[in-house]
């Protein structure tokens, strides 16, 4: 599993057509962003990934978790 | 007002007040006055709780001459962050989307704290709702840094940070789910606890998130934690640092030594020389194969990107820019989560959680760095994600409802505090408290005040 570093991290430039697909869905959500906040909302994205690949490892189906650790 | 008043903790200031060379009120007076001379600087305190204070110092005194002494929190000054609930003040959690709004009740720990005779006289800045930045277009600028006013003092217990570092209140409580006592205790040379889940009330804290977060205490040492931890629970913990830690199993994280995480070189230098200062003082170190970080930090910013979220949902669609620029972003990025990636993050917390703590069969505490630097200046911590580039080294204790503690170990070259954080199965409070009490019995970290005296 790797990681881009921190000082890359979340700020590449995003492509147009990956904005236009984040513009799309915060439409759908009933969003309304301004332009520069999408720009920052798709680095911020791009930079969650390695993180969701991460939740989807090892996970079987049916697999049921143990009590989590913070439950009251 | 002499140092020496501003300077006194829960300890030291209660035997004072116990002695009778020090009331109630004369030490809260001298830290509102502190308060009004030097917060437009640190910006530490979003409400100033005078005249509730000295009320409560007024009985607190009156109460002690007659011969009513509730413990050691009786007639001692504190401060809480602004999102726990203190009747008849403003709560706004720093937004604008909250200004104006006055607590009906009190938090229960806050009750809790009140009974035990406490002194409630500020209610500090924070990161917005807890989760934004340090933004200057909230209702309150970010607090400053007593070891410079140039530096964050991180978040989001920022204010609280700011006032215990400044001599503004003997100590303070904040809120923490993914670091928000530790990062900015660690960057203000303090000790910070997050309790171990589920032990101190959440009722009456505005919420950031449902599944993680803890209230926990900011102080000038261990020994303050526990004083602060044992009013808010009932726990005995302060009873229980007797300092020794003969034969004390520590695991170490290796993550900034091998470079799995990047630190700061003089954070793994401050680090290891605090290691050392156990195992000098009886323990010994045990390699240990924790689960990774970035697996747990991943569960942990999920979650709480998507309670986040949801908590905010109606206002962020009815008018986003009613929230600073950071908490905006940030608030908004949980928007594009599915349900499944939210789902996978609650499972692998319990999975990785459980994980965690079964480390803890084979060790009493892990010890790993408080933060990788010291604290950064405003523009370096402006990004709204600049969060995603590496784990934080706090998260997996949260996720795993492990109690974990942070205590000052070091400088950097610039003269900012360094920590090292250390933490134990989930209900092992009074162990990490112990063993920070041992460090801070054998070092004087904790002791350095910062560099404000012309102020």
């Amino acid at each position: 599993m790797t990681h881009k570093p921190a000082s890359a991290a979340g700020s590449s430039m995003p492509s147009a057509d990956e904005m236009d697909a984040l513009r799309r869905r915060a439409k759908a959500l009933g969003l309304s962003l301004a332009e520069d906040d999408l720009l920052i909302l798709a680095q911020g994205w791009s930079g969650l990934q390695p993180f969701l690949v991460r939740l989807r490892r090892g996970l079987e189906v049916g697999q049921r978790p143990p009590v989590s650790a913070t439950s009251q | 007002m002499s140092d020496d008043i501003a300077w006194l903790g829960i300890a030291d200031g209660g035997r004072r007040l116990a002695d009778g060379t020090l009331t109630s009120t004369d030490w809260t007076e001298a830290l509102l006055a502190r308060i009004e001379r030097l917060d437009k600087v640190f910006c530490s305190t979003l409400t100033l709780l005078s005249d509730h204070a000295l009320r409560a110092a007024e009985a607190a005194d009156r109460e002690r001459a007659a011969g009513k002494a509730r413990g050691p929190l009786h007639g001692v000054p504190i401060g809480i962050k602004d999102v726990i609930e203190l009747a008849g003040a403003p709560v706004s959690a720093n937004s604008a989307v909250l200004t104006g709004r006055i607590s009906t009740h009190s938090a229960e720990l806050v009750t809790r704290l009140e009974k035990a005779g406490a002194v409630i006289l500020a209610k500090h800045g924070q990161y917005e709702f807890s989760y934004g930045g340090p933004s200057f277009d909230l209702p309150w600028p970010p607090a400053r840094n007593p070891w410079n006013p140039e530096r964050t003092t991180g978040g989001s217990s920022s204010g609280s940070g700011a006032a215990v570092a400044a001599g503004l209140c003997a100590a303070a409580v904040g809120t923490d789910a993914g670091g928000s006592i530790r990062q900015p205790s660690a960057y203000c040379g303090l000790s910070g606890l997050k309790p171990s889940a589920g032990l101190v009330p959440r009722e009456g804290i505005v919420p950031l998130s449902f599944s993680l977060g803890e209230a926990g205490p900011m102080a000038r040492s261990a020994e303050d934690c526990a004083y602060l931890l044992d009013a808010m629970t009932g726990l005995s913990t302060v009873q229980q640092l007797g300092g020794n830690i003969e034969g004390l199993r520590i695991g170490v994280l290796q993550d900034v030594f091998n470079g799995h995480v990047f630190a700061d070189p003089a954070v793994v230098s401050a680090l290891r020389q605090a290691v050392q200062a156990l195992t000098e003082a009886g323990a010994r170190v045990v390699e240990v194969k924790p689960p990774d970080v970035y697996d747990l930090d991943a569960c942990g910013r999920v979650i709480l990107l998507a309670e986040a979220y949801a908590n905010h949902e109606p206002q962020l669609k009815a008018d986003p820019m009613k929230y600073g620029r950071i908490g905006r972003h940030r608030f908004l990025l949980g928007a594009f989560l599915s349900a499944a990636d939210y789902v996978q993050a609650q499972r692998q917390m319990a999975i990785w959680g459980a994980e965690m703590n079964r480390v803890f069969d084979d060790v009493d505490v892990l010890v790993t760095a408080g933060e990788v630097t010291g604290a950064p200046t405003f523009g370096k911590a402006s990004a709204s994600f600049g969060f995603t580039g590496q784990p934080s080294l706090r998260m997996p204790f949260t996720v795993a409802g492990c109690p974990a503690l942070v205590a000052p170990c070091g400088f950097d070259s610039d003269g900012m505090p360094l920590s090292m954080q250390i933490a134990a199965r989930r209900g092992n409070d009074a162990t990490v408290l112990n063993v920070g009490a041992r460090f801070q019995k054998d070092t004087n970290w904790h002791r350095c005040k910062p560099p404000i005296g012309g102020l």
